[in-house]
């Protein structure tokens, strides 16, 4: 009697095995490789750079003055990608479309200033990151400074990858950074 | 003698105008102006539904383009006075989306480091080298439809700099 319960037991025991895994397998091969890329934050701020300027005086006679002073000619631009979804994004890019004519002061190693830029062309149009692969959840911040435009500050980025991407919208952010009155 | 200085003059002040009107146009601003996605697969017959059921012999049938293959026309316009030199459009293909060879123009390349061990499609880089202004640019694939959406999005730059990135973005599902 006792042996007979086991053996049933054991029966039911490789049945349940069986169709767990021929469910894990089905799931498995439901499973589709999708990641989703956003850009969540664009942020802009005023880098300030000690410059001589002039000091504006009451008494025409006597010659203008010259001070040190910290001047925002620069700004900082931090923008941070982020990966949701349930898996890693691979060869991930970043464009970051930048204002009217500026120039590019600092940037990391994994951006290059686009390739038009030339001697008649002097101000970079965009620059592009090479993010690579990204996990689930996880967040990448570039930093990069420019100078200032005087023709509005907008930065705009756009982040893509060879995974393909549910949510194509939350892709581009801007930001404008406003030049004090 | 003095007309002929009035012809001079006015000359001058064509050329400065012109010369100040092109430095000042050191930005571009490219836009994505329509994306669409069309049924582009081989025609084939549908029964249609008869109207009368007293004419069984009848057999109506509708052609129609299937949509296993979608294509997708993009058009690009500069909508500043300057070139957009180093145009390029960047457009991501949905999971599980098919790009059969000849499918792309030439001026595209798809980019995917996976793309080989069967890991999803990748996207597709259009050079689309300049864009003058007024005269917008159309490309067009087509691509094996997925079965779990076709929402595809696409983004275009260029090398001088872009008054408005925010309008160089645009997506559409089928």
């Amino acid at each position: 009697m006792s042996t007979q319960r086991t053996h049933s037991q054991g029966v039911k025991s490789i049945y349940l095995s069986f169709v767990s895994l021929l469910i894990g397998f089905t799931g498995f091969s439901q499973a589709r490789w999708q990641a989703d890329v956003s850009v969540t934050s664009v942020v802009i701020s005023a880098v300030p750079v000690l410059k001589k300027v002039a000091r504006g005086t009451d008494n025409i006679n006597k010659p203008q003055e010259k001070v040190v002073q910290a001047v925002d000619d620069n700004l900082k631009c931090n923008i941070t990608i982020h990966n949701e979804n349930d898996d890693d994004v691979w060869g991930t890019m970043m464009v970051v479309v930048l204002p009217v004519e500026v120039k590019v002061v600092s940037m990391p190693a994994n951006a290059t200033v686009d390739k038009a830029v030339t001697a008649t062309q002097p101000v970079a149009g965009h620059l592009i990151f090479n993010i690579g692969h990204m996990a689930v959840g996880q967040n990448v911040t570039v930093e990069f400074t420019i100078t200032k435009s005087k023709y509005g500050n907008k930065v705009g980025a756009y982040a893509y990858s060879d995974s393909p991407d549910p949510n194509p919208a939350n892709n581009y952010k801007d930001a404008t950074y406003w030049l004090a009155d | 003698m003095k007309s002929h200085l009035k012809y001079v003059i006015t000359t001058c002040f064509a050329f400065v105008f012109y010369v100040v009107g092109q430095a000042q146009s050191l930005y571009s601003d490219l836009t994505i102006t329509s994306m669409s996605l069309s049924a582009a697969g081989p025609q084939k017959k549908v029964a249609a539904v008869t109207k009368s059921i007293n004419q069984p012999n009848q057999k109506p049938v509708n052609i129609e383009i299937s949509n296993d293959i979608l294509k997708c026309t993009i058009t690009v316009d500069n909508i500043s006075t300057a070139n957009a030199y180093g145009a390029k459009l960047i457009v991501m293909i949905p999971t599980e989306a098919a790009l059969p060879s000849g499918s792309l123009p030439s001026n595209a390349t798809v980019v995917s480091q996976r793309v080989s061990t069967g890991w999803g499609p990748g996207y597709i880089e259009f050079d689309l080298t300049i864009v003058y202004p007024g005269r917008p640019v159309t490309v067009e694939f087509t691509f094996v439809r997925s079965t779990h959406g076709n929402k595809l999005s696409a983004y275009v730059m260029c090398g001088v700099p872009d008054l408005n990135p925010q309008n160089n973005y645009k997506e559409a599902s089928y």
